[in-house]
């Protein structure tokens, strides 16, 4: 039996919905937790949307179905926004005053808001969490650097982290044993080559695209990888205060990309105008056989070319270490919100093993790792391709720059830094000190 | 009774009647205004106020810092990159509408049969939206492998592909190009709408008179459709001054800023750095330079119209 793409991207995306809505009730009889339906009052809340992550969506929709339907007294109001406008809604509303009780951010937008003194602390205790539930980097994404009593200013709603896809065909048609993993950098680059060289397809998709985050998230763990750093994310305790980014980890960091684009030319071409979502789309037809994927780029490659021979790995070790970044979202909650009642009602709800397992849909893992042995889990573990390597990567993970001027930091300079050297406008000693000095005089501004 | 009218009564209405009519069409035009007050009046004058605060990413609370942010926006070099894109962007993308507007006009004015379809086609750029327009083209001059890139090395024109989008030197003309190809059915159909006034006579004089068609065009067509081509030239002009999408979605402003026009500068200062205050200081910057032009044009539009 034959079936077109379009009809199995449909029958699966059913199917996925499906089993978003079905044990709704189910899990939740688990008995993780307990509605007070006498709740009264108001709650305002904002999130994004999972999409595209079919399931995801099906969960969000679930969830914020069910709340409301469990707490009839509560007048519960709640905004969806698409990723990209959840930040400057944000940042208005808080800065006119006003904004939700809850919200959930990125990992990347929670540090300019605790910096900005917006959320209030939260107690885990309160909630009946305690640290030892979540990863450790999780939690310094919602403090205040260099804050010796460690309060926290939000809690972790769901943590991923990427790692390496190939196309086990292309491996074949170089020679290469589809089943191995490059084990470092250098190898990866010798891999890109020898496929480029065998199959005339690009080796590795490299990201490269200005004002876009997916350059940084896939060119960081490299850098660390070989030592590098922005400021000094690989010290423990971070002080975000020395900058670093002008180090030998990140010139040698550099100076891979150089070879695999301008040396070696392994990559595509377009590199300097690519996204993911164009390396994904090269990836899906044949024409790139290596890329740093996040969690639901596997699910979603599979789903949308389920002839692609899929592999995954974790990502490539350099001299000084294994690294990626520690991705996820954080919940915060408004300072000086009045109706805490309500606030730690939703936040027992949203943390609540089974929720939070399926809160994470197919793009994260569930922050509150007594979630990672719920029920809900074994569902979504059948659901998921690749979790395992996924799950494995997280422990390498390192935070972004926890700085109110990490998006300037993270989406301007170091993608100017790359484009400088794939361009040959400077050399990698170069690139990497003009952004020290634009990291400089950013934190001095 | 109704007949008689006292000179009393003369007077009183002959100073009441333009009173209530000089009061009347400010009442009709009241709420207009009062939309353009709030819609516009409104946020430009807070862009303003807001230009001379600091709105630090760090804290919410707003510092007055007088004119540092249109320092910092003289003192930044991509400003000058940019501003010198978006002039490129707009004068080209400008002239090349008008003159494949008035070719395409001309064109469809002349024609004798087919003149529906050829036009619906013509139009077709048009009415597609940005985005589609921006990602059918990014796909186009996709690098490796493109339609164009393909075709060029397909027919050995090239020997390796041309990354267009990567390049420093062909981006912005690239993507000058592809806002062209979406613009100028604009400049087509305005020019066509004003060939259809050009006197008949006139032109069938001109033949009479033996004049060469490129004399008819220059001395009687050009003349004549003159009102028309200043008005569309500065609506094509503003149109690209303002144009955001295509450059947005196909290079995010790369490689190193050579595509990067205006409103993305602003856009990327105001919600990808969340600097409201710098970006509220480039508006400004921005708005003054537009409104000398304007006047200017304003200027030639009148001396245009009273010399017709």
């Amino acid at each position: 039996m034959t079936m077109t793409r379009r009809a199995f991207v449909e029958a699966a995306g059913a199917a996925l919905a499906a089993v978003g809505t079905m044990p709704v009730r189910g899990w939740a009889a688990a008995g993780d937790y307990a509605p007070r339906r006498d709740l009264t009052g108001e709650l305002t809340v904002w999130d994004w949307s999972a999409a595209p992550d079919t399931y995801g969506v099906a969960q969000q929709q679930a969830f914020y179905h069910w709340f409301p339907e469990q707490h009839p007294k509560l007048r519960f109001r709640m905004t969806m926004y698409g990723y990209t406008d959840m930040l400057p809604k944000l940042e208005v509303s808080y800065r006119g005053g006003g904004g939700p009780d809850v919200a959930r951010t990125a990992i990347a937008w929670s540090s300019r808001f605790i910096a900005a003194d917006v959320f209030q602390p939260i107690d885990l205790a309160r909630l009946g969490l305690s640290a030892k539930n979540f990863w450790p980097q999780a939690l310094q994404t919602v403090q205040k650097p260099g804050d010796p009593s460690g309060t926290l200013y939000g809690i972790p709603s769901n943590n991923e982290a990427m790692m390496l896809v190939w196309n086990k065909a292309l491996f074949r048609a170089a020679g290469l044993d589809p089943a191995k993993t490059p084990d470092t950098w250098d190898d990866l680059a010798s891999y890109s080559k020898r496929i480029h060289d065998k199959t005339g397809q690009a080796g590795f998709g490299l990201v490269a695209k200005l004002n876009n985050g997916n350059t940084p998230f896939r060119f960081a763990p490299v850098m660390w990888a070989y030592g590098g750093s922005i400021f000094d994310e690989l010290a423990t305790p971070t002080t975000w205060k020395k900058v670093g980014i002008d180090g030998p980890g990140t010139v040698a960091a550099l100076d891979l990309y150089n070879r695999l684009f301008n040396v070696d030319k392994s990559v595509e071409p377009s590199a300097l105008n690519d996204a993911q979502a164009d390396v994904a789309t090269l990836f899906l037809g044949g024409k790139v056989a290596m890329m740093i994927a996040h969690p639901s780029d596997a699910a979603q490659a599979h789903s949308l070319n389920p002839s692609i021979e899929l592999a995954a790995g974790l990502l490539p070790r350099g001299p000084a270490r294994r690294a990626v970044v520690f991705g996820g979202s954080n919940i915060h909650v408004r300072k000086g919100a009045s109706n805490m009642d309500q606030v730690d009602e939703f936040l027992r709800a949203y943390e609540s093993p089974n929720w939070n397992a399926r809160l994470a849909g197919l793009g994260s893992n569930p922050a509150n790792r007594v979630a990672e042995h719920a029920p809900a889990q074994k569902e979504r573990d059948k659901l998921l391709l690749f979790n395992d390597v996924t799950f494995e990567m997280i422990q390498y993970g390192v935070n972004v720059p926890l700085v109110a001027q990490g998006a300037h930091i993270w989406n301007e300079t170091i993608p100017t830094m790359i484009q400088k050297v794939l361009l040959k406008q400077t050399s990698p000693q170069q690139a990497a000190a003009e952004a020290a000095a634009d990291v400089r005089q950013v934190m001095r501004a | 009774m109704g007949a008689v009218r006292t000179a009393a009564y003369d007077g009183i209405h002959a100073r009441r009647a333009p009173l209530l009519s000089r009061v009347v069409p400010y009442v009709f035009v009241c709420p207009a205004l009062a939309l353009l007050l709030v819609v516009t009046a409104y946020p430009f004058a807070y862009s303003v106020y807001l230009s001379f605060f600091r709105t630090p990413s760090e804290s919410m609370r707003w510092t007055f810092t007088g004119l540092a942010n249109y320092r910092a926006v003289f003192a930044d070099p991509v400003f000058y990159r940019v501003v010198n894109n978006t002039v490129v962007w707009t004068a080209a993308s400008t002239l090349a509408d008008l003159v494949l507007g008035m070719i395409a006009a001309l064109a469809v004015n002349n024609l004798r049969v087919c003149r529906g379809p050829v036009r619906a086609a013509l139009l077709l750029p048009y009415v597609v939206g940005y985005v589609v327009a921006s990602y059918a083209w990014l796909w186009l001059y996709q690098g490796d492998y493109g339609l164009i890139d393909g075709t060029l090395t397909a027919w050995h024109v090239i020997a390796a592909p041309i990354p267009f989008l990567s390049s420093l030197a062909l981006a912005l003309p690239a993507l000058i190009l592809t806002n062209v190809w979406k613009t100028f059915p604009f400049a087509m159909l305005m020019l066509l709408a004003g060939l259809q006034t050009v006197p008949e006579q006139l032109v069938m004089a001109a033949r009479l008179d033996r004049a060469s068609s490129w004399r008819t065009f220059w001395e009687i067509t050009v003349p004549a459709l003159w009102p028309v081509l200043v008005v569309t030239a500065m609506l094509l002009a503003l149109q690209n001054f303002h144009s955001f999408t295509i450059p947005w979605i196909m290079t995010g402003g790369g490689p190193l800023h050579r595509s990067e026009i205006i409103a993305n500068y602003i856009y990327n200062q105001a919600f990808t750095q969340l600097d409201f205050g710098l970006a509220a200081a480039t508006s400004c910057i921005i708005s003054a330079l537009l409104l000398a032009f304007a006047v200017v044009y304003v200027r030639v539009l009148g001396r245009g119209a009273s010399a017709r």
